[in-house]
């Protein structure tokens, strides 16, 4: 089905930019001063949401937005990777940064009535962590050897080892969403997966797994005069197209997850649309594994580095939305540094000449089927290669084939993005460090670096330290970077509230007017 | 009734072997659901500790052994990525794939019968050129681009229908249709266009060929009256086949349109149980289809002896 939808889709961008240029204005942007009331209808492009418990939901990473509105979160994304106060008011390191101790707001209730305190947020982490529950946040908890409370308001968690990200794991992932325990006991998972109860600015009227989840206004939400909205509803779309039209013939007023990049052409030439595209936290980039050959070889990473033009693929590709970036990092993270000394930027004569003393070059390119660009991008890598005489063979499989063949070490070479992490201690020992599930690269130096940018506390010393990682990997070049993988919001005009500056939207700041 | 008794048992036998090839071809996959639902996040600890919660460690006898004797007992298991059951999946997702193969196969026979006798009314005439021209149209343009189409001239322009989603029954009968028109149509469109060339095609030869015609035109019988009581009849034994053939199809065709349209169906629910390697989902899902094409072809062949008496002599002989 995916790539008969993928071969319609040149006739359809036709049919589709006929449409939409022809479409009179949606609406006059009224004035910007926040009115409540309303309802938002949100259209949600291959969005699946299979339960709602974040804890045995199977997506809680791309159901983030669903959850932000249940259950708000105890802290939300900041602009440049900053971690802000929601559900608690703060956070403070104790025992010589061996404790994270964690203040909450007074004088909030769960939708069921029942209060939201310490000891409710002591229950959540606890199940969240019990091992047999499998926690996608499971990695990034791995430090928190115990839990325990001080007072009503006052949670701490206790490491084994020092490890600074610790805020930054709670946005936008568990144990950020705290849901009533009372409520989960007595409903059972089974049922309170389908009408969950949380502190969030939202409450479930009703839910259709993976197509049709109406909220309403939480009339008891804590931040007084939020939500603005009386109504939220989220409906997946299939494709694109489909959720354009939808929008079009006024079912909806906003779209995420939009994935081909004419979609944002269209819509920004569509007049009444905005199109938000806040700095991004993923990164894209060819990964390298340098456990075999041909990558086990320095040159042969430094000429597929020097072959390729990330500027041409970004203007060629993605109309130039993306920026380029020569190392593991994006505007919306902390440490952002897109420009890496010692990285080996695009020099088509630097890479022939390397391929030539290679005695050539041939390389395979794994990629996934999930969306239409990697294919396509693949393409283009292998076009701009070629003309430093580098053969490459695509193979486009599926995530899951990628993930395995990853984890088998059986790859040279692979297109994709990671991240979605604020703090870069989060994801890159992901990719990046020894012992990482994913990784091509083994250097002692750089785990030791990786591990210290973990360790300390301090912003100033760490990003020295990340930028110290980046210029190692810049100079061993362990990988191919990219671009700034940014996530679009498109919305009518009557549309207010959504972020700029950040890359989630947070629906109780939003008003329709 | 050991006819009926000896199709029962071929269908148990279709059945379970459809359930068999498709768990092990799902076994023969790299990668599981654990492996997927952990995505980025998984650490080998967390994997192991999913494998053995959703029971992926087991071997694969085991594992269909189990299943099988959950589906003996009535229970479907529950979804390897939610925990929901597959029962209450197929509950919620099975009215809409229903609904919309239902409609479909009524919009299409409503259309390619008329049609049809429009056609072999007067071969070669005009209303026979257009049912030509607009079968080829519909067995010409893709689906999704037919789907498409629809949305803008009946949502965009003329806001007759919304253009994706769905509401329940239990909302109201001409609230639920007006999602569901959309959907059905575009489903109905290509099988009509194969129903009109092959019901025309058999009314033809039965109007200009078969003896009881010219007899029932010897006695005064008006031509109108010939090709409905008598013609019509006779030509409903292949479109009953290919029906009940296509109704594979038809389930086939909806997991596009559901995608398409955003309607929460078994096609959609299919495609992300693939998608996420859930079996025991894809299991029940497909287990459901194949008795559902099972007892059409069945009662296709039962339908056989209703219409046409001498298969039912020839039974009894």
């Amino acid at each position: 089905m995916n790539t008969y939808v993928k071969r319609s889709s040149l006739l359809v961008a036709m049919l589709m930019t006929a449409v939409l240029a022809g479409v009179t204005n949606a609406g006059a942007v009224a004035n910007t001063s926040p009115k409540s009331g309303g309802t938002l209808t949100v259209l949600v492009v291959a969005g699946t949401w299979p339960g709602l418990d974040p804890l045995t939901d199977s997506t809680p990473t791309a159901d983030a937005t669903e959850f932000n509105a249940i259950y708000g979160q105890l802290f939300e994304q900041g602009p440049n990777g900053t971690v802000l106060p929601d559900l608690a008011t703060g956070y403070q390191w104790i025992d010589s940064h061996m404790a994270l101790k964690i203040t909450l707001r007074h004088g909030v209730s769960f939708t069921d009535g029942t209060p939201f305190n310490a000891s409710a947020v002591e229950y959540n982490i606890n199940r969240d962590l019990t091992p047999s529950y499998a926690c996608h946040c499971a990695a990034n908890f791995a430090a928190v050897s115990s839990v325990t409370t001080s007072g009503n308001y006052t949670v701490i968690l206790h490491l084994s080892r020092l490890f600074s990200p610790l805020p930054s794991a709670f946005i936008n992932a568990i144990p950020g969403y705290i849901y009533s325990p009372t409520a989960l006991q007595s409903e059972g998972e089974q049922q309170f997966s389908e009408k969950p109860v949380g502190a969030g600015p939202f409450e479930v009227q009703a839910d259709v797994a993976n197509s049709t989840l109406t909220l309403v206004k939480n009339p008891g939400y804590w931040e007084k005069g939020h939500p603005y909205l009386a109504g939220l509803t989220f409906q997946s779309e299939g494709e694109d197209s489909s959720a354009l039209l939808s929008m079009q013939s006024g079912e909806g007023q906003a779209i995420t997850g939009l994935a081909q990049i004419t979609s944002i052409t269209q819509s920004k030439a569509t007049p009444g649309w905005q199109v938000i595209a806040p700095p991004s936290q993923t990164w894209e980039f060819v990964a390298l594994n340098q456990s075999a050959a041909p990558f086990n070889n320095i040159l042969a990473r430094e000429a597929i580095t020097y072959a390729t033009n990330p500027k041409q693929i970004t203007d060629v590709l993605y109309h130039g939305y993306y920026p380029i970036t020569e190392g593991p990092s994006s505007a919306g993270q902390l440490f952002y540094q897109w420009k890496v000394p010692g990285y080996d930027a695009f020099n088509l004569a630097k890479a022939k000449t390397l391929v030539t003393q290679l005695g050539g070059l041939t390389v395979n390119l794994q990629t996934t089927s999930n969306t239409v660009y990697w294919s396509t991008e693949a393409e283009a890598l292998a076009s701009q290669w070629a003309l430093a005489g580098i053969k490459t063979t695509i193979q486009v499989t599926s995530l899951l084939q990628l993930e395995v063949s990853l984890k088998d070490g059986n790859w040279q070479a692979a297109d994709s993005n990671w991240g979605n992490y604020a703090d870069p201690a989060l994801a890159l020992p992901n990719y990046f460090s020894s012992t990482g599930p994913f990784t091509g690269t083994h250097d002692g130096s750089l785990d030791g670096l990786m591990n210290k940018g973990a360790e300390l506390v301090s912003p100033t010393l760490r990003f020295k330290v990340y930028q110290q990682i980046y210029q190692r990997m810049a100079t061993q070049a362990d990988a191919v970077f990219l671009y700034q993988k940014k996530l679009f919001t498109v919305a009518l005009k009557t549309v207010h509230g959504l972020p700029t500056n950040q890359p989630n939207n947070y629906w109780e700041n939003v008003w329709l007017g | 009734l050991r006819y009926v008794a000896k199709r029962l048992l071929q269908a148990v036998a279709v059945v379970f072997g459809v359930s068999l090839m498709t768990f092990s071809l799902l076994y023969a996959l790299p990668g599981n659901a654990a492996m997927l639902i952990l995505g980025q996040d998984a650490t080998p600890a967390s994997l192991r500790a999913l494998e053995v919660r959703l029971g992926l460690n087991q071997p694969f006898l085991e594992r269909y052994g189990h299943w099988l004797g959950g589906i003996l007992s009535g229970n479907m298991g529950d979804s390897l990525t939610n925990g929901q059951s597959v029962v209450s999946i197929i509950e919620q997702r099975f009215p809409v794939t229903g609904e919309l193969v239902l409609l479909a196969f009524i919009f299409s026979i409503c259309f390619s019968i008329p049609v049809a006798l429009l056609a072999a009314r007067r071969p070669r005439r005009i209303a026979d050129r257009l049912s030509t021209i607009i079968s080829m149209m519909g067995l010409s343009i893709p689906p999704f681009l037919l789907a498409l189409v629809f949305i803008i001239v009946f949502a965009v322009k003329i806001h007759l229908f919304p253009a994706t989603g769905y509401q329940p029954l239990s909302t109201g009968l001409w609230h639920n249709l007006k999602y569901m028109v959309l959907p059905s149509l575009t489903l109905a469109c290509g099988l009509s266009s194969v129903y009109v060339r092959l019901l025309r095609a058999d009314l033809s030869d039965q109007m200009f060929g078969e003896d009881y015609i010219i007899f029932a035109r010897s006695k005064g019988v008006r031509g109108w009256q010939i090709l409905v009581r008598h013609a019509l009849r006779n030509s409903l034994l292949p479109l009953i086949t290919v029906v009940a053939l296509n109704l594979g199809v038809l389930i086939g065709g909806s997991v596009l349109i559901e995608s398409v349209f955003a309607l929460p169906g078994m096609g959609q629910e299919l495609v992300t149980a693939v998608e996420s390697r859930d079996v025991t989902v894809i299991q029940g899902i497909v287990v459901l289809l194949a008795v559902a094409v099972t007892t059409a072809n069945l009662l296709a062949d039962l339908l056989y002896g209703f219409l046409d008496p001498r298969i039912r002599v020839q039974g009894r002989s």
